[in-house]
């Protein structure tokens, strides 16, 4: 096998294939994603002088605040080797259902704010109930409530904007508290920014500090060693689905202060934003590696991608091109590294490597 | 203390009377097993003989059909791997059970993790993990937050066993623990499954290898199309017996538990 002829290669030329080997590792991995975030904000900054503005950068920050949000609970599905298809449209069916219940049904603001909530964490639930207990595969069972869930949020808003001014009460547009996290600034910083960063913290503790995150990687590395160690796996995937729901719930709400409205076909697409996120953020797409800091930079690239060709004057469509090749791209770029590492310890991934200075 | 069991030791684990089948194919007949404090029971059968079944269903991974799970001299019934875990009942599985992106002590830790309130308490279980190294004289990690992927054969099985014994276990179960490793390795590991059955626990062997089993083995358990064959002192049969409990089901000079004719039993 590989390990035989690994074993037998001269020090020195296996010294410097190593080396090769670790620098390929992290210019593909999350130093890769920094790397290649930082190129495009120094690109746009030599191209126009409209890019690396103070209000620019507040404007970046605050578009992509919601799909962050998204992805934040898309990158604790995929590193479970799951993946949740239904995130946007759980966003626009708790924006929806908030707005709804707030301006049409006249109900206090902190009930329809919780009933948003509700609405995602029912979603979440739905889906872990349906992979979990029905052993639906995830790809199917989220398509299927991408699908469904879109169709209650037009269901409960008729397919008009929320508030509609026919049937709105007095003065009820947008609850107040969800209005002014999603719109206003404080010391220049969007709040809506400030509630992304929370999320992100939070995902981040879930998935490096707690057990629930621990099992996430477990059962994304190797599903069959999580179970005999005694992890709960469908009770594990039932709850990171539910946190996925929530997440996605806050981001339809953040998204509806934002717009002052909400509509059953609001953040249409974020779903694949944000697992592109999660993938050039350097999580893996098959589970067990990866984390929220990574997907940050990878909404980032995103976000700063978009905005700086529309500030160069690319038409829209063109950017949608650029936007889709980049993902590729960076996909591809990580499966090389992966080869790379692969082949630099020798032998295939599950077989392991053989340590000559183990039994010396 | 239990290093020197009297010959007439009470048995930790043992079941009497095992039946498991698998649809139509009756697997385990009426098998007797017992595994002794501070011995080593080797486990020893051909291809099909039913010893991973067996070791399944000690574990909880197979229900069975009939027969009794007595432990420490209590009837009990494990209906999962938790249930045995909670017992003092630890399988080393052939193919280790181990994540490779995880790290040593993540690994030991996995589905057990230790937590202050909800956050977990990495600096105690990497203390607790290190101490449990130690005790098997492990010296061959570098480091304990090293990714198991990194690790050779030798290593995985050292972490393997590492992590069944750390939860002051009573039984471990190891299956083929050598079958993958090179002449060193197998050495190491041999020596570390014998200090286990040293240190008080009853370690439970499962072999191809009958030079490894006479190695460390204090007692073997010979299966034959999933009968038990024979259970003797190692001290008291030489290899080509063995052989011949494994492939025929009997042999001479050796009492076998098999009904009076293996052959008619089998139709399947």
């Amino acid at each position: 096998m590989a390990e035989i002829t690994t074993e037998r290669r001269p020090r020195l030329l296996d010294g410097v294939r190593r080396g090769a080997v670790r620098v390929a590792t992290a210019a593909g991995g999350r130093g890769g994603a920094v790397a290649i975030l930082l190129l495009l904000v120094l690109g746009f900054f030599i191209a126009t002088p409209d890019f690396l503005t103070a209000d620019n950068t507040r404007n970046v920050l605050r578009q992509y605040s919601v799909p962050a949000i998204l992805a934040v609970g898309q990158t604790i599905v995929i590193v479970s080797a799951g993946i949740d298809l239904s995130v946007a449209s759980t966003a626009a069916l708790s924006g929806s259902l908030m707005g709804v219940a707030f301006a049409h049904w006249g109900w206090p603001e902190p009930l329809a704010v919780l009933l948003g909530l509700a609405a995602g964490f029912a979603v979440g639930a739905f889906n872990g109930f349906v992979i979990t207990r029905l052993k639906v595969p995830d790809f199917i069972a989220t398509l299927g409530t991408l699908a469904a869930v879109r169709g209650v949020a037009l269901l409960v808003t008729d397919g008009l904007p929320v508030p509609d001014y026919g049937r709105a009460g007095e003065g009820r547009r947008v609850p107040e508290s969800v209005a002014t996290l999603g719109a206003d600034s404080v010391l220049g910083i969007p709040l809506i920014v400030a509630v992304a960063a929370a999320c992100a913290l939070l995902g981040w503790f879930v998935l490096s500090r707690t057990k629930l995150g621990r099992a996430a990687y477990a059962i994304g590395g190797n599903r069959e060693a999580a179970r005999v160690s005694g992890i709960r796996i469908e009770r594990s995937k039932f709850w990171i689905y539910v946190i996925s729901g929530l997440l996605a719930a806050v981001a339809g709400m953040m998204l509806t202060g934002r717009l002052a409205s909400a509509n059953a076909l609001m953040a249409d697409g974020m779903e694949l934003q944000s697992i592109a996120a999660v993938v050039v953020g350097g999580t893996a797409l098959f589970g067990g590696e990866g984390g929220v800091g990574g997907t940050m930079i990878g909404i980032l690239i995103i976000g700063v991608l978009a905005n700086g060709l529309s500030i160069l004057g690319v038409a829209e469509f063109w950017q949608r091109v650029v936007n889709g090749l980049i993902i590729v791209a960076v996909v591809a770029l990580d499966q090389w590294r992966r080869r790379a590492a692969t082949r630099g310890s020798g032998g295939l991934r599950p077989s392991p490597p053989v340590d000559e200075r183990q039994d010396a | 203390m239990t290093a020197n069991a009297t010959e007439n030791g009470t048995p930790i684990l043992q079941l009497r009377g095992i039946n498991k089948s698998f649809g139509p194919v009756h697997v385990l007949k009426q098998v007797n097993f017992a595994a002794y404090p501070g011995q080593v029971t080797a486990l020893v059968g051909d291809n099909g003989a039913g010893k991973s079944t067996l070791i399944k269903c000690i574990g909880g991974i197979h229900p069975i059909d009939s027969g009794e799970f007595l432990f420490e001299g209590k009837q009990v019934t494990v209906h999962g791997p938790r249930d045995a875990s909670a017992l003092g009942i630890e399988i080393v599985y052939q193919d280790l059970a181990l994540c490779d992106n995880l790290d040593v002590v993540q690994n030991m830790f996995l589905g057990r993790e230790q937590t202050t309130s909800i956050v977990l308490d990495e600096a105690s279980m990497e203390e607790r993990a290190a101490k449990t190294l130690k005790s098997l004289s492990v010296r061959t990690l570098r480091s304990t937050r090293q990714l198991v992927a990194s690790l050779s054969g030798g290593q995985r099985q050292t972490v393997a066993i590492a992590k069944a014994v750390l939860w002051n276990s009573k039984v471990v179960i190891l299956d083929e623990p050598t079958a993958a490793l090179g002449v060193a390795q197998t050495e190491q590991v041999l020596a570390l499954v014998r200090r286990l059955a040293d240190q008080g626990l009853a370690v439970v062997l499962i072999s191809h290898n009958l030079v490894d089993v006479f190695q460390v083995a204090d007692r073997i358990a010979a299966l034959y199309l999933g009968q038990l064959a024979a259970e003797v002192k190692a001290k008291d049969v030489r290899q080509p017996q063995v052989v011949e409990l494994i492939t025929t089901g009997r042999t001479e000079g050796v009492e076998s538990e098999l009904p009076t004719s293996v052959d008619e039993g089998v139709t399947a």
